[in-house]
């Protein structure tokens, strides 16, 4: 039984739709990214599940229960919205620990324990006693997550969690991510512009694109249907279409994607293969190249094309 | 209930860790409130008053009291909504399964009962202090306080709502402080006139009960309960309505 359900929820600013007809679900457990362009409508479907924001259409379901205009299901919700500000920076980790667990009706008593383990867990230990002003930027993130979780909700919400950290903040958070979706059954809905974050985390990935919901399914899923290698191949020679289509006819892979333009030679494909076939060919036909280039596709560059023309009608460039 | 309690409790909590880490700010507005009340004292009595008589004195301090009571309760609304958005956490109140109307209420609670103790505390210290006792019973006025805050509370979380949308009402805030000024002093008992006004008819009522030692009329009592519930619930429907619209425009949270 799905934990949350989001059902035709539709929303519009000044007559622009920011949210047009959205419905995904979220299993317990599951780890699950919101990915889109800036304005794509993410910020505004996490605000819309805080019931921060009331929408014209559509119905958002939290186990079973419908949340629209009521608050009780909150207890069971953390969200980290504005990064570090989420916090009292005033006030040390472990008092704003308690603050927030008392203010979304867990009992400081039992959520004590629970803030200790996750302050040793997120590597805060040893700035307890600091105020949360006198913490790192990566710290005071941290603590922002903390006490998002420290009342044990079922589902955490992280708009944008790794912004402004480095590497080894993210690294651990990622860590933190992961054992709490594991070993807690939390779910967690995240949207963020750190791909690689994304990748390493996600086992889903939705995809909105002007409000729209343009992709949901696995990373691997998306990966596949995009492609997973890049081969560029500058040349000197001039390639008419007949010698690219001796090239296609070649090609074991069904799903390979040509575009042979001003002396640049564009596939991609998913069978690494087929990349062996194409320079191979090309070395014996005594193609004259300049620069070749094999890659694997990044994350960034797979989303990016499903926000542009949709899985099935990529554009190479 | 114990929900709302706890809730109140977190409340002070926070408000007496914020002022052990302001703690400057803290002690300047202890010694403000000091040098006030022995302002009142000392010079008052020197400069203004004649002979024997203190019930000036008397009056003019229980409406400071008055006064500085009905402004924390009315400002613990607006600057909790004003400040709490400038500090970035807004949102996360909102996130309150008891809902941001219970959090404001709570925190208006935890003020009040502060705001008490801190007054009853200075205004036995400067009376220590001066030498100057005056007849003031706080085991009387505290309920009748407690009946007259909802109707500052409707106030402020009319305000409130307005500076949810409009984010910058300053001026509005500013120039009801003063009002309250003004309805603290108006003799709003019997009813009359201003008995329609919010706070008027409660601070009457505490002036003729605690400071002019009158006996509690139910008559009395019923305009300031009735009084003090219509402006807290015009104050409840208006923060909801200003809450819709701010939600509805994606406001919570912006500043």
């Amino acid at each position: 039984m799905p934990l949350l359900e989001v059902k035709g929820l539709s929303k519009a600013y000044v007559g622009k739709s920011a949210l047009d007809n959205l419905s995904f679900s979220i299993e317990p457990g599951e780890v699950v990214a919101l990915l889109g362009a800036n304005g794509s409508g993410k910020t505004t479907t996490i605000k819309s599940i805080c019931s921060l924001i009331e929408c014209e259409q559509g119905d958002i379901y939290f186990n079973q229960q419908k949340i629209i205009g009521t608050t009780h299901y909150l207890q069971h919700i953390g969200a980290v919205l504005e990064g570090a500000r989420n916090v009292h920076w005033r006030l040390t980790a472990l008092q704003n620990a308690a603050y927030f667990s008392t203010l979304r009706g867990g009992s400081w008593k039992q959520c004590q324990s629970v803030a200790q383990r996750l302050i040793e867990l997120l590597g805060l230990g040893p700035y307890q006693a600091l105020e949360v002003g006198k913490m790192s930027t990566g710290n005071r993130q941290k603590v922002a997550i903390l006490c998002s979780l420290v009342h044990q909700p079922q589902l955490l919400l992280l708009d944008e969690p790794t912004i402004g950290l480095d590497v080894d903040t993210v690294t651990q958070i990622k860590k933190f991510i992961l054992a709490q979706a594991k070993s807690h059954d939390q779910s967690f809905l995240i949207t963020s512009h750190d791909l690689p974050f994304i990748d390493e985390i996600c086992e889903r990935v939705l995809v909105l694109h002007e409000g729209k919901l343009v992709f949901d399914g696995s990373l691997d899923k998306l990966k596949k249907e995009l492609h997973q290698y890049e081969l560029v191949l500058d040349y000197e020679n001039t390639l008419d279409a007949s010698y690219i289509d001796s090239i296609k006819t070649n090609m074991s892979e069904e799903n390979v994607r040509f575009n042979n333009n001003d002396q640049r030679f564009i596939v991609r494909f998913n069978d690494v293969n087929t990349g062996l076939r194409i320079t191979s060919q090309i070395e014996r036909d005594e193609i004259k190249v300049k620069d070749l280039e094999i890659k694997r596709i990044s994350m960034e560059k797979a989303y990016l094309e499903v926000v542009k023309g949709g899985v099935n009608d990529v554009p190479v460039s | 209930m114990s929900q709302f309690l706890s809730l109140c409790i977190n409340e002070t909590k926070l408000s007496l860790y914020e002022m052990k880490q302001y703690w400057f700010e803290t002690v300047a507005s202890i010694m403000m409130m000091t040098v006030v009340f022995l302002g009142l004292f000392f010079g008052i009595k020197t400069f203004l008053l004649t002979g024997d008589d203190t019930s000036s004195l008397d009056g003019l301090l229980f409406g400071y009291i008055l006064w500085s009571f009905s402004t924390a309760a009315y400002s613990s609304v607006t600057s909790s909504i004003i400040e709490d958005n400038q500090k970035g956490f807004l949102e996360q109140l909102f996130l309150c399964p008891q809902g941001y109307t219970r959090l404001l209420m709570a925190k208006v609670f935890s003020a009040v009962s502060m705001g008490f103790v801190m007054m009853t505390i200075l205004a036995y210290l400067a009376m220590a202090l001066s030498g100057n006792w005056i007849e003031l019973n706080f085991a009387k006025l505290f309920p009748l306080l407690l009946l007259t805050v909802p109707s500052v509370i409707g106030l402020g979380l009319f305000l409130g709502g307005l500076a949810l949308v409009y984010k910058r009402v300053d001026t509005f805030v500013a120039l009801m402080m003063l009002a309250l000024m003004g309805l603290v002093a108006v003799p709003a008992l019997p009813l009359n006139w201003a008995s329609f006004l919010p706070l008027a008819p409660g601070a009457s009522l505490a002036r003729l009960v605690v400071l002019e030692q009158q006996e509690l009329s139910f008559n009395d009592l019923s305009i300031v309960a009735v009084n003090s519930l219509v402006y807290l619930l015009i104050g409840i429907l208006s923060f909801k309505h200003f809450e819709r619209m701010a939600k509805r425009k994606n406001l919570i949270g912006q500043y």
